[in-house]
């Protein structure tokens, strides 16, 4: 009975030391695993903080170098910019040259055609003012047949815009590829209808709008 | 096996276990500085930059940047030029329409 006892005994004390045993192993286990964890953990981090060190430190470099340069190369973009512009407006001017040229060649060829621009820029003009007696100061050139234009355009104003506007030939002349100036007594309101007014608003007015059409 | 051998022996297993732990902490310890350590190094050796290389990197970018503006704006003028030369006979007439105010008489 005392021998059977004593080998209980020693089972539970074997059973006790294993449990201590494994259950130490389990523990240091768990506390290396843990440990490996954290250090994959702070080498992933160290990864993540050297990218976004390393990108604010490019970042910083190349900051410094564009605001050491930037007044060059403002300049830079600047000349090349004003050298394009530069190019577009010689486009401009030459197109604008070669509307000149048959203009100059309509108005000396064909007189009748001429004639009826006159009078559409009388009217235009006359239209655009409010005073109903008008001074129409035109070329030196131009002046019989402006002249010849005045009564007609007075009949057309009533007949098709209803205004009665008296229209009468100023003495001064105007220098000018042709077209007119309109005015009233005092001169105090002016319209200017010559063909090189007429050009530098379609100047500024029509050909940048046909100019953009046309660069899409 | 008398009891008190038996503690004994209890105590001698616990004071092992503990030691087996007290070593795992150590061991854990040693990780976690070793992987401090890599990761200053690291951080180290990945944000070494040449700088001259960095700004002269920049600067041939910079120059391409406005040799680029430059070729943009010398095809823009080109493309401007060629159209207007394609359609130059429309563009007078159109002029000459609105200058001279002849409307669709004038052609």
């Amino acid at each position: 009975m005392s021998e059977q006892v004593s080998i209980e005994e020693k089972e539970i004390v074997e059973a006790l030391l294993k449990e201590v045993r494994e259950s130490a192993q389990k523990e240091a286990e768990k506390i290396l695993k843990e440990a490996e964890e954290k250090a994959k953990e702070i080498l992933k981090e160290a990864e993540a903080r050297a990218e976004e060190e390393l990108k604010k430190k490019i970042e910083r470099i190349k900051k410094r170098v564009r605001s050491e340069v930037s007044s060059k190369i403002a300049l830079e973009k600047m000349k090349i910019r004003r050298e394009y512009l530069m190019e577009k407006e010689r486009i401009i001017e030459d197109l604008l040259s070669e509307v000149s040229e048959k203009i100059r060649r309509l108005i000396e060829k064909d007189s009748e055609k001429y004639k009826l621009c006159l009078l559409n820029l009388i009217i235009e003009a006359t239209l655009n003012m409010q005073n109903e007696k008008l001074f129409v100061v035109t070329t030196k050139r131009d002046t019989k047949l402006v002249e010849e234009i005045l009564p007609e355009a007075e009949k057309l104003l009533l007949k098709k815009y209803s205004r009665k506007v008296r229209l009468r030939l100023a003495e001064e002349k105007i220098e000018a590829l042709g077209g007119v100036v309109l005015r009233d007594k005092n001169s105090k309101e002016i319209y200017n209808n010559t063909i090189e007014a007429r050009i530098n608003r379609v100047k500024t007015e029509v050909l940048p709008k046909i100019l953009s059409e046309i660069a899409k | 096996m008398g009891e008190v051998g038996f503690i004994s022996i209890l105590i001698e297993e616990e004071r092992k276990a503990e030691l087996i732990i007290e070593n795992a902490k150590k061991k854990a310890e040693e990780i976690i500085e070793e992987a401090k350590r890599k990761a200053k190094a690291l951080i180290e050796e990945r944000t070494k930059i040449n700088e001259d290389e960095i700004i002269e990197k920049e600067l041939k970018y910079i120059e391409k940047e406005v040799e680029e503006l430059k070729k943009k704006l010398d095809t823009d003028i080109s493309n401007l030029r060629e159209q207007i030369n394609k359609k130059k006979a429309d563009i007078v007439n159109m002029l000459l329409r609105q200058i001279l105010l002849l409307g669709e008489k004038y052609e």
